[in-house]
C-alpha cells in the first residue's frame, strides 16, 4: 500500500509539473488532479481489501447472470 | 492528426486479433468446442465484424471528431458520460486481463521465483511509454515487427506438420457440438469486437474512409493464422489435451523440432509473439486514456498517460486473487462484461439516426 503511494505522489508531482510547464489552465490542473487522486483512492481500496473482495467479484455479479443468459448449457 | 496510413490500421489489427486469440484463448475454444472451434473462430469474425462495422458507421459521420467531445450532443451529457466511463473502463480491465495472462506466462515459464509485481512493473514501464508516445508511435510500432511476427506464427504450423495425426482431421468435418460452438463463438466475437475501440482513434487516420476496408483485411489474415495455428494444436495435441494445457501455443512452439542449431528457438519466436501483444495492451490503454480525456472536456492524453497505466498495471496485481480465477472469471461474466460494452458505439450510431431523421 505505501508502495502505491509512493508511486503516486511521485507519478502526480511529475504531471502537475509538466501541466505547469505547459501553462495549463487551471481548469485542467484540477480535474487531472482529481482524477489522479480518485485512482489513487480507489487503488487503495482495491489492494487493501484484496483478499475479501475483487473487482471480478463485482463483474461477476453484474455480468454473470446476463452470461448465463446468453451462453448455451452443455 | 490524421498520421496514421490504411497499412499501419491493417498490421496493427492483424497482430491485435491473433496475437491473443492463439496465445491465450485456444484452450478455452478447445475445451468448449472441441474440433468445432475452428467453425466459431469464422462464425465469430463476421459477426465481430458487424459490431465493428457499427462503431465504424458512427465514427465516419463525425471522421475529425472524438467520440468523447460529439458523444454528449448525440445522447446528452448525463448519459454520455456514464456511458464513455463504462467503455473505459472495459479498455482498463481488457488491458489487465491481458496483462495478467502473460504475466502469469512469464512468471511460470521464464521468470520463476521472480517477484510478481517485478514483472507486472518492467512491462508496465513499457506500455506506459508507448502509451505516452501516442498512437502514430503504436501503429508505427506495430508495423515494424508485422512481418516477423507474421512469419514466425504461420513457420511453427508448417514445423509441427510431421507431427500432426493426420487421422484427426476427419473430425473436422464429423464431430460437431453445437453448444460449445455457440460458447466458442461468443469468445470470438468478443475478441473481434474489440476493434469496435476504432471509434476512439478514427481522427487519427488519413484516409478514414478506407479503414474500414482494412479491418475486413486484417480480419481475413488474422482468422486464416488463427485457423493455421488452432488446426495444427488440435491436430496436434486433440482437443482433449489441448483444454487441459496451460498455454497451447507454447507447447506447440516446444515441441516442433528445428534441428540441434535452433534447438532453443522458443524464445526468439515468444518475443515477436510477446511484442504483439503489448501493441494490444497498449492501444487499449490509448483508447482508455483518450476516451477519459475527452469525456472530461480536455484536449491533452499525455498527463493522464502515465496515472492510468499505473493504475491498469496495479489493477491486474489485485483484480484476482490467483490466474485460476482468470478462467472462472471469462466464464462468469467478463465475456458478457465486454461484449455489452462494445455494443456501446452501436447504440449510439441509433439514437444518432433517430435524431438526425427527425431533424431532417
Amino acid at each position: 500500500m505505501m508502495a502505491i503511494a509512493v508511486l503516486f505522489v511521485c507519478l502526480i508531482y511529475r504531471e502537475w509539473r509538466y501541466l505547469k510547464r505547459c501553462n495549463r489552465n487551471p481548469r485542467t490542473i484540477r480535474r487531472v488532479m482529481g482524477i489522479a487522486l480518485f485512482l489513487f483512492l480507489s487503488l487503495e481500496l482495491l489492494y487493501g481489501f484484496r483478499e475479501q473482495w475483487t473487482i471480478s467479484r463485482l463483474i461477476e455479479t453484474i455480468f454473470g447472470p446476463v452470461q448465463q443468459l446468453i451462453t448455451a448449457k452443455k | 492528426m490524421q498520421r496514421i496510413t490504411p497499412l499501419q490500421v491493417y498490421m496493427l489489427f492483424v497482430q491485435f486479433l491473433y496475437a491473443t486469440t492463439l496465445g491465450f484463448y485456444v484452450r478455452y475454444l478447445a475445451g468448449e468446442a472441441g474440433f468445432s472451434a475452428v467453425y466459431s473462430v469464422v462464425l465469430g469474425s463476421m459477426i465481430g465484424m458487424i459490431l465493428v462495422y457499427l462503431s465504424y458507421r458512427l465514427a465516419v459521420r463525425r471522421p475529425t471528431r472524438f467520440l468523447g467531445e460529439y458523444g454528449r450532443e448525440i445522447v446528452g451529457k448525463w448519459v454520455h458520460l456514464p456511458l464513455i466511463l463504462l467503455m473505459v473502463f472495459s479498455f482498463v480491465f481488457a488491458a489487465a486481463f491481458v496483462l495478467r495472462e502473460l504475466e502469469e506466462l512469464i512468471a511460470a515459464f521464464y521468470l520463476k521465483d521472480t517477484p510478481f509485481w517485478a514483472i507486472a512493473a518492467l512491462m508496465g514501464i513499457c506500455i506506459a511509454r508507448a502509451v505516452r508516445s501516442g498512437a502514430e508511435t503504436i501503429f508505427r510500432g506495430a508495423q515494424g515487427l508485422f512481418i516477423f511476427g507474421v512469419i514466425s506464427s504461420l513457420s511453427i504450423p508448417l514445423w509441427v506438420s510431421r507431427e500432426t495425426n493426420g487421422a484427426m482431421a476427419a473430425a473436422f468435418f464429423t464431430h460437431f457440438l453445437p453448444s460449445g460452438l455457440w460458447n466458442s463463438t461468443l469468445l470470438i466475437t468478443t475478441l473481434f469486437g474489440e476493434m469496435t475501440m476504432l471509434v476512439f482513434l478514427f481522427p487519427y487516420f488519413s484516409e478514414g474512409r478506407r479503414t474500414m476496408r482494412m479491418l475486413g483485411w486484417a480480419t481475413v489474415t488474422s482468422v486464416f493464422i488463427t485457423l493455421s495455428g488452432l488446426i495444427s494444436i488440435l491436430m496436434l495435441f486433440g482437443p482433449d489435451m489441448t483444454a487441459n494445457l496451460t498455454v497451447p501455443m507454447l507447447e506447440m512452439i516446444r515441441y516442433a523440432r528445428f534441428g540441434s542449431f535452433f534447438q532453443n528457438l522458443d524464445p526468439l519466436l515468444l518475443v515477436f509473439w510477446l511484442y504483439s501483444m503489448f501493441i494490444k495492451i497498449s492501444l487499449f490503454m490509448f483508447a482508455a486514456v483518450i476516451g477519459l480525456t475527452h469525456a472530461f472536456g480536455m484536449k491533452d492524453y499525455r498527463p493522464l498517460s502515465t496515472l492510468m497505466t499505473a493504475s491498469m498495471v496495479i489493477l491486474t496485481l489485485c483484480m484476482v486473487k490467483s490466474g485460476v480465477e482468470l478462467d472462472a472469471l471469462l466464464k462468469g461474466g467478463a465475456l458478457a462484461f465486454l461484449l455489452l460494452t462494445e455494443l456501446i458505439p452501436a447504440l449510439y450510431l441509433v439514437v444518432d439516426w433517430i435524431r438526425s431523421a427527425r431533424t431532417a
